[in-house]
């Protein structure tokens, strides 16, 4: 196999693996919305990183146990700090955005947080070098496709939400936009993983650390003391498996967008997985039967669709060039020398070409993986089956096509690059 | 092979550590304010 036909390959992946997070991504929400009794919605959100956390920790912990995390961990100590920032990062963000439609609702909130994709891409320019030397063409297909995404993404937001008045502008805009400044800025410590050399899988580790403890915290403190919050995940018992669900998509989705922000960058990665708003709203309004307005919000919903599918598109056609490969190997040379890590063996991993990891599955590493799944089973035996109307056969097809594009970036990744 | 030089110095003068350090406090003194 060329050079050449190889970068081609790793590029498809990354493309791939970004349009599958957005699938993954936006899934997430579907188990979420069998939740029908009220819960606080930072309780919602923590046991679904707790869902999130052991995802991490079942049948993954069988191909990248913890032998293979210590390795990764000895080998770049330092990117176990970044990976834990942005599990910290999510989590406030994610609680940010609660009070931000609170106050200021949906339809205003999520183009002001969804411009991280925008931030994104900065960071991505001026740290690691991403879309420099693609000259007009890489910047006019990003920015102008970001551009449409956001658009069509506002579009949607408008459409779908179902807003009450405004309570507090002021702290509403404050709490939507530090949301999109954090999350925008989560993708600095996924890239800097990937031009150091982690891999994909070690990163999650850490990163679901960092969010189980920022999520933990946060919902003792908002919901007053250990106390409540115990009281609030008991109430919370018959509906725990749906949320746990919803956090085990999400962390497909998320592995999902490691690969892209490692193989495309973050100027691409980002964007491309921000379409899991496209198929939020269609699991919520053909499976969930949401959104029964009438024909000007239909015609809102198709225009901002198809002005988000078409941003997607001219992104996923900015793949970077030989002259961007090049100048990302100089932002990867940035961190071979500043951390003293060797450069022959990052380059290798940035490709997908490294040593495999190791793969030895220790006695701790069944208890794990036992472990997580008796948690996700009793929480199966607790389940009280929701009383919600389902459209069996839309939700078959959101499923197929999920799986189908499962199959396509997972096994494209495994083909190139082992999953590295 | 671990790393040869000491990566707590070297990350601690690393901007691409500051900046997302910033907006994590940045953001929770928000989530401070908002919640009021």
């Amino acid at each position: 196999v060329t050079d050449a036909a190889r970068q081609r390959a790793l590029r498809l992946a990354g493309t791939l693996s970004g349009i599958a997070a957005g699938a993954w991504l936006g899934a997430a929400e579907a188990p979420t919305k069998l939740v029908t009794i009220g819960l606080a919605p930072v309780v919602v959100s923590l046991v679904m990183v707790i869902g999130v956390f052991l995802g991490r920790w079942s049948l993954p912990a069988l191909l990248h146990g913890t032998a293979a995390v210590r390795e990764e961990q000895r080998r770049l100590p330092h990117l176990v700090v970044w990976a834990v920032l942005a599990g910290a990062l999510w989590s406030v963000a994610n609680t940010l955005t609660v009070y931000a439609i609170r106050d200021i609702g949906l339809s205003i909130a999520f183009p002001l947080w969804n411009a991280n994709s925008l931030l994104g891409i900065a960071w991505g320019a001026l740290f690691f070098r991403e879309l420099r030397g693609g000259g007009a063409r890489a910047w006019g297909l990003v920015l102008g496709g970001a551009a449409a995404m956001l658009a069509g993404g506002t579009v949607l937001a408008v459409a779908g939400a179902q807003d009450s008045t405004p309570q507090d502008a002021v702290r509403g805009v404050a709490a939507a936009l530090a949301a999109g400044a954090m999350w925008g800025t989560m993708y600095i410590p996924y890239r800097k993983a990937y031009v150091s050399g982690m891999s994909p899988l070690a990163f999650v580790t850490f990163f679901t650390i960092g969010e189980v403890v920022t999520m933990t915290t946060l919902a003792t403190w908002l919901t007053g003391g250990v106390g409540p919050l115990l009281t609030a995940l008991d109430q919370a018992r018959p509906v725990l498996v749906f949320l746990l669900a919803g956090g085990l998509v999400w962390v497909v989705g998320d592995l999902f967008q490691q690969y892209a922000a490692k193989y495309v960058g973050i100027s691409r990665g980002i964007p491309l997985s921000n379409t899991n708003q496209l198929w939020g709203l269609a699991w919520g309004t053909l499976v969930f039967g949401e959104l029964a307005g009438g024909g000007a919000s239909r015609g809102m919903v198709l225009a901002g669709s198809l002005a988000m599918a078409g941003g997607a598109a001219l992104i996923a056609l900015a793949g970077p060039g030989t002259a961007e490969q090049a100048e990302w190997r100089r932002a990867a040379g940035r961190e071979s020398a500043r951390y003293g890590l060797d450069e022959a063996w990052v380059q290798a991993q940035l490709t997908g070409q490294g040593a495999p990891p190791v793969r030895t599955r220790s006695a701790l590493d069944w208890m794990i993986a036992l472990g997580a799944l008796a948690v996700l089973g009793w929480s199966v035996t607790q389940a009280r089956a929701p009383e919600l109307a389902v459209a069996v056969g839309p939700a078959a097809l959101l499923i197929g096509a999920s799986l189908a594009l499962l199959v396509a970036a997972g096994g494209l990744l495994w083909r190139v690059t082992r999953g590295q | 092979m671990p790393p040869e030089r000491d990566w707590r110095r070297a990350a601690l003068t690393d901007p691409q550590l500051w900046v997302p350090v910033l907006v994590l406090l940045g953001g929770l003194a928000v989530l401070v304010w908002v919640h009021g």
